[in-house]
């Protein structure tokens, strides 16, 4: 069998185990938090104590309103923490895992999903400083918050196409983790998640040329009860695609000699 | 239906030796400047670990692979694994797997071993109800005891081998793939573990088992490949090979 069928199996295995991917998630979560009182939830509260930081110091260093900045930053937080994750922690994937790989007859993509829906669970807890927020200030929820679920399942497929990306040449070269991470402090500072994009007025290219900027618009606008603009779907949309497509293939290319690196 | 054919696999890897090899910083700058900066990326150490390894085994039949240190043992055991493909020949794996290679790198040190069981229970696809017996199986199988509710990381080897080998041959694989660890546990063990196996081979399946002992390779196995150098030198009865192999006959310098 040649090494893209042995890809492409894998790939078909992993997708039939999501279910398994999203309970191994679901555990590291809880195995993380075990031996705290608060568990999962110390997350939410780390949250919203930097959130209550940020609004004292910039809301009047932007002149913004309190209430608005806010829900600004407790929507946009949890995004970018999404997104970076994907970025920062992917790379060692294969290397922490290759215990489990040796013992067990596994998709290698398994561990993939299971780190793309970790992900998106701690997303999910980050989340809920935005919902007690918008319960203290009164906001009521619309329908156009539905608009998340989509908005989330494009990133999750870009984000995973990335994962695959990273987590191959991370394997192979040791310091891509520690780049990474470094880029997504980085990034950070050129993507509107403190700042809104229009309150840039020169060197917009910051955030125009940036892909993270496209993801970040995309789950949250609809988190604060916006539609996404179509080019940012079809954007996010094509970039997904693109990046799960680009992924698997060094996946692919890279399965023959993937385990020498480990 | 299992099934493990090789035909003429040749596998070679490279050797990292130095931190610059495995920074992608370097290999950046070691193409920016056309080879002129950080010349060792370049030149990667290759490691010829097996050449012209063809065997067939079909239900029933358990392989012992001997050989010294170094031989290609274990990269044998891998490509039986389907962890590592080779860069020339065929190999063909039908079946589902579990393989024990090294210690104790498929637990979580920090769980207990309770919660491990149950974590490589769902990853083995083992519903919930079947859970709690798989656990009683272990319990039972390792006589941890209380043990079993403490972190692994507090195991000692031969803890650890017993764990791991209980949840290898917990469930019903096909193909058993085993390095020489086997040899950590105590004499006691070592019986036990022969009377599992063969338990689990009254189902017909197929172990490949690379062993430092003759006794194990007899008491396991039904017939012994030696290689040597990534090379076969001799496959046939477990005690006949090995004694072969004790005496060097035939003398290696003739084959290499």
């Amino acid at each position: 069998m040649g090494t893209a069928a042995i890809a492409f199996r894998d790939l078909g295995g992993s997708l039939l185990r999501l279910p398994l991917a999203a309970r191994l998630a679901a555990d590291d979560i809880h195995g993380k938090y075990r031996r705290t009182v608060l568990g999962p939830l110390w997350i939410s509260l780390g949250q919203a104590a930097m959130i209550a930081g940020f609004i004292l110091v910039f809301s009047g260093l932007f002149n913004i309103e309190p209430q608005t900045y806010a829900l600004y930053l407790a929507a946009g937080f949890p995004v970018w923490g999404f997104l970076s994750l994907y970025l920062a922690d992917m790379p060692n994937t294969f290397i922490v895992n290759k215990g489990l790989l040796e013992s067990y007859e596994l998709p290698w993509l398994t561990l993939i999903w299971r780190r793309s829906i970790g992900y998106f669970l701690l997303f999910l807890h980050h989340i809920i400083t935005l919902v007690a927020l918008m319960a203290i200030l009164r906001v009521t929820p619309t329908i156009e918050m539905l608009y998340a679920i989509p908005a989330l399942l494009i990133t999750i497929i870009a984000g995973t196409g990335v994962g695959m990306l990273l987590a191959t040449i991370g394997a192979r070269y040791r310091d891509v983790q520690p780049a990474m991470q470094m880029a997504a402090g980085f990034l950070f500072m050129f993507t509107p998640v403190m700042w809104r994009a229009d309150q840039l007025q020169v060197n917009t290219w910051a955030y125009e040329y940036n892909p993270l900027y496209y993801y970040v618009t995309l789950v949250r606008e609809p988190l604060l009860g916006r539609v996404p603009a179509p080019e940012i779907w079809m954007g996010a949309g094509a970039g997904a695609a693109a990046l799960f497509v680009v992924g698997f293939l060094a996946f692919l290319i890279g399965r023959r000699q993937l385990y020498h690196w480990l | 239906m299992a099934h493990i054919e090789l035909s003429d696999v040749e596998v070679s890897y490279p050797v990292y030796s130095t931190g610059r090899q495995r920074s992608i910083l370097t290999f950046a700058a070691h193409r920016a400047s056309f080879g002129r900066v950080a010349r060792e990326v370049g030149q990667i150490p290759t490691v010829d670990a097996l050449n012209g390894i063809s065997f067939e085994l079909k239900e029933g039949d358990r392989l012992a692979v001997m050989g010294r240190n170094g031989s290609g043992k274990s990269t044998l055991l891998k490509v039986c694994s389907g962890l590592i493909l080779p860069d020339r020949g065929k190999v063909s794996l039908q079946g589902t797997r579990a393989s024990i290679l090294s210690l104790g790198s498929s637990l979580d040190p920090d769980k207990s071993g309770v919660e491990n069981v149950e974590m490589i229970g769902q990853l083995l696809g083992v519903s919930r109800k079947e859970r709690k017996l798989l656990l009683e199986d272990v319990a039972d199988f390792t006589e941890l005891a209380d043990f079993l509710h403490l972190p692994v990381r507090t195991y000692s080897s031969g803890m650890t081998v017993r764990l791991l080998f209980a949840l290898a041959t917990s469930v019903e694989r096909d193909i058993l793939v085993v390095d020489e660890v086997i040899g950590a546990g105590d004499a006691l063990f070592v019986e036990k573990a022969a009377k599992r196996v063969r338990a689990m081979f009254d189902r017909a399946k197929i172990l490949v088992l690379a062993t430092h002992s003759g006794d194990i390779a007899a008491q396991l196995c039904n017939q012994a490949l030696w290689i040597h150098g990534g090379r076969p030198i001799m496959s046939g009865a477990p005690a006949e090979v090995w004694n072969a192999y004790i005496d060097q006959r035939p003398p290696l310098e003739a084959v290499a």
